[in-house]
């Protein structure tokens, strides 16, 4: 049930915040943002059907197939993830400094990947304001959102 | 540190994956169509409460639209037909014919086949020169020879240019700066050489060592040879490009080569010269398939969900009333998601009609810089051309043909790109995808 709303929702995710960027809000990286849920917060068994769902959700908004979305988001998850272990993921500043590594690193990603597989998207431009807006509102919008279904599901249960 | 957080098997199995998938994309696009098309069933659920699907435009536009296609097409017949007549036997005829693509790499990398709106059987009876003004691209394929051994006569004919590995060389002439001609032959370069041809065959090899001028324009030489394939003289064949060490001020030549007055990714039509004046065999149409469209909230905006009768071909140009709006990518579900030109970075060939009506259409080839909303900056590779126009669709693949409108285009001198004004639509709209039958496609 839970892959079922995962599946649903992530993708709706991506078109959602550019809803509310069309509306008015700022725009907000949700890309970098499930960067860094996968990376600090969720179970490492769930990881490969967390991305796929996160990379179906950016390839619907961005001009790149899914495998180069695999990649994108994928990469930060495996650089970040043994972090984990070493900083406290539940402090402000870390989870901060991580998504702005994460928003950095996505559209540079998008970038590289692009040139070499011939895909070439919009999404590679870095945006510095797009990049403040995610270290600073990501963590703050992460705390309900890993509370909520279908992100809480997927949360690592310590014990 | 866990071991699972340390090493986390899914997660780089998953990357592996991602790997392999674009190594073999072709083997697993079943499984992203379906994934994505399953994606875009809720919008497509949502699209129900919107309102009916509208057409943004009006009568007025649609007759100012006609008429710059009709601009079009008449300014660049002039242009590309009616130089090289006076180079040609009176008798042959020019035929324009549209480049559906530009494929294959050939010498100095670039594309060295074309792709023609017209199959072998409708220019069985032309010439097999193929030009544009008075510049020799390359000669017309043969179904059933050489590299088009596999080639039947109902599939879209192939040219091959001047570059390509398996075509023929001609004999030219340069002017030396004492007056003279320099004879030569003129054949492809390897792929990785500065040029697309190079020279052989000097007739005076030490004359040719001592050449040092670039830009010089080379042309074809007449030769005596009473059959079809005899070469006109005069016909352009680029400008030389000298290759060598500089020692002391002077060059060491070790290559003379010719630089194309094409790119071929940047020609929308080319010219063939039949035989028989007057008749002109009807050009390969792709089919029009009715779909709706409706705007997609992506964060770069201008995105659209396709939904049409049938399975959508990738690639395909969605038009509406001849304005092209983007290019699909096909989904699951006969749904497609199109990105608009403005929010596209692959390459595009366009084709700009200047407002100078002295100034003949212009082939361009390049990508989107950047942009906003709907006003893109388009980098064109190769040398900048100042002046304000239309600007339509080049050669982007059989499904998304030359001569569809995209957009205004004014030069921006400061950067050097070009500023393109698309059309700026809003709401579900009725479109049509460009569908070309898979015969039609090539092989």
């Amino acid at each position: 049930m839970r892959w079922l709303l995962w599946f649903v929702l992530a993708p709706q995710a991506f078109l959602l915040a550019g809803l509310a960027a069309s509306l008015g809000t700022p725009l907000l990286d949700c890309g970098a943002l499930l960067c860094v849920f996968c990376a600090l917060f969720a179970d490492v068994r769930l990881l490969p059907g967390l991305l796929l769902g996160a990379a179906v959700g950016r390839a619907m908004v961005d001009e790149a197939s899914i495998p180069v979305q695999l990649l994108v988001i994928g990469v930060p998850i495996a650089v970040l993830l043994p972090m984990r272990s070493i900083f406290d993921r539940h402090h402000f500043w870390w989870q901060a400094l991580a998504a702005s590594l994460c928003s950095v690193a996505v559209p540079k990603l998008a970038g590289l990947c692009g040139s070499w597989f011939d895909q070439p998207s919009a999404s590679s431009q870095l945006d510095l304001h797009n990049v403040l807006l995610t270290t600073f509102v990501g963590p703050i919008l992460l705390w309900p959102l890993r509370r909520l279904p279908p992100l809480r599901s997927f949360t690592e249960q310590l014990p | 540190m866990t071991t699972r957080n340390a090493f986390p098997v899914g997660l780089y199995a998953t990357l592996l994956l991602a790997l392999c998938w674009l190594l073999l994309p072709e083997v697993l696009r079943p499984v992203e169509r379906f994934l994505l098309g399953v994606a875009c069933l809720p919008q497509r659920a949502l699209s129900v409460l919107s309102a009916a699907p509208a057409y943004a435009v009006g009568r007025e536009q649609r007759a100012r639209l006609q008429q710059l296609e009709a601009d079009l097409r008449a300014r660049s017949t002039a242009d590309d037909v009616e130089p090289a007549r006076a180079l040609l036997p009176t008798a042959l005829d020019g035929m324009v014919c549209a480049v559906f693509r530009a494929s294959r790499r050939g010498g100095g990398g670039l594309p060295c086949e074309l792709l023609l709106d017209r199959t072998y059987q409708d220019l069985a009876g032309c010439a097999d020169l193929v030009t544009c003004g008075d510049v020799l691209l390359g000669f017309l394929a043969r179904p059933g020879l050489g590299v088009a051994v596999d080639d039947l006569p109902t599939d879209p004919a192939r040219v091959l240019l001047l570059n390509h590995p398996e075509g023929r060389q001609v004999a030219a002439s340069l002017p030396l700066p004492s007056g003279t001609m320099l004879r030569c032959v003129v054949g492809p370069a390897s792929v990785l050489d500065p040029a697309a041809l190079r020279t052989t065959l000097h007739d005076d090899p030490y004359r040719a060592a001592e050449f040092a001028e670039s830009g010089v324009p080379l042309r074809t030489l007449a030769l005596d040879a009473p059959w079809i394939g005899a070469m006109p003289s005069g016909l352009l064949l680029g400008t030389s490009r000298v290759w060598g060490y500089d020692i002391g001020g002077e060059t060491l030549t070790i290559g003379l080569f010719v630089e194309p007055v094409h790119d071929p990714r940047a020609l929308p039509q080319v010219v063939v010269w039949q035989s028989v004046p007057g008749s002109v065999p009807p050009r390969l149409q792709p089919d029009r398939i009715p779909a709706s469209a409706e705007p997609l909230p992506d964060q770069s905006g201008g995105r659209w969900l396709v939904q049409g009768r049938g399975s959508l071909p990738d690639g395909a140009a969605v038009v509406q009333e001849g304005v092209c709006l983007g290019t699909l990518r096909s989904v699951a579900f006969g749904q497609g998601l199109c990105t608009p030109f403005a929010a596209s970075r692959h390459p595009w060939s366009l084709w700009l009609l200047p407002d100078d009506p002295a100034v003949p259409p212009i082939g361009l080839y390049g990508e989107v810089a950047y942009a906003s909303g709907a006003t893109a900056w388009f980098r064109a590779r190769g040398a900048f051309h100042a002046g304000s126009g239309f600007v339509f669709t080049g050669s982007n693949g059989a499904d998304c043909p030359p001569g569809l409108l995209l957009g205004r285009a004014e030069p921006d001198l400061e950067r050097k790109l070009w500023r393109i004004t698309v059309p700026a639509l809003h709401g579900s709209q009725r479109v049509e995808v460009l569908s070309t039958p898979s015969s039609a496609r090539g092989r």
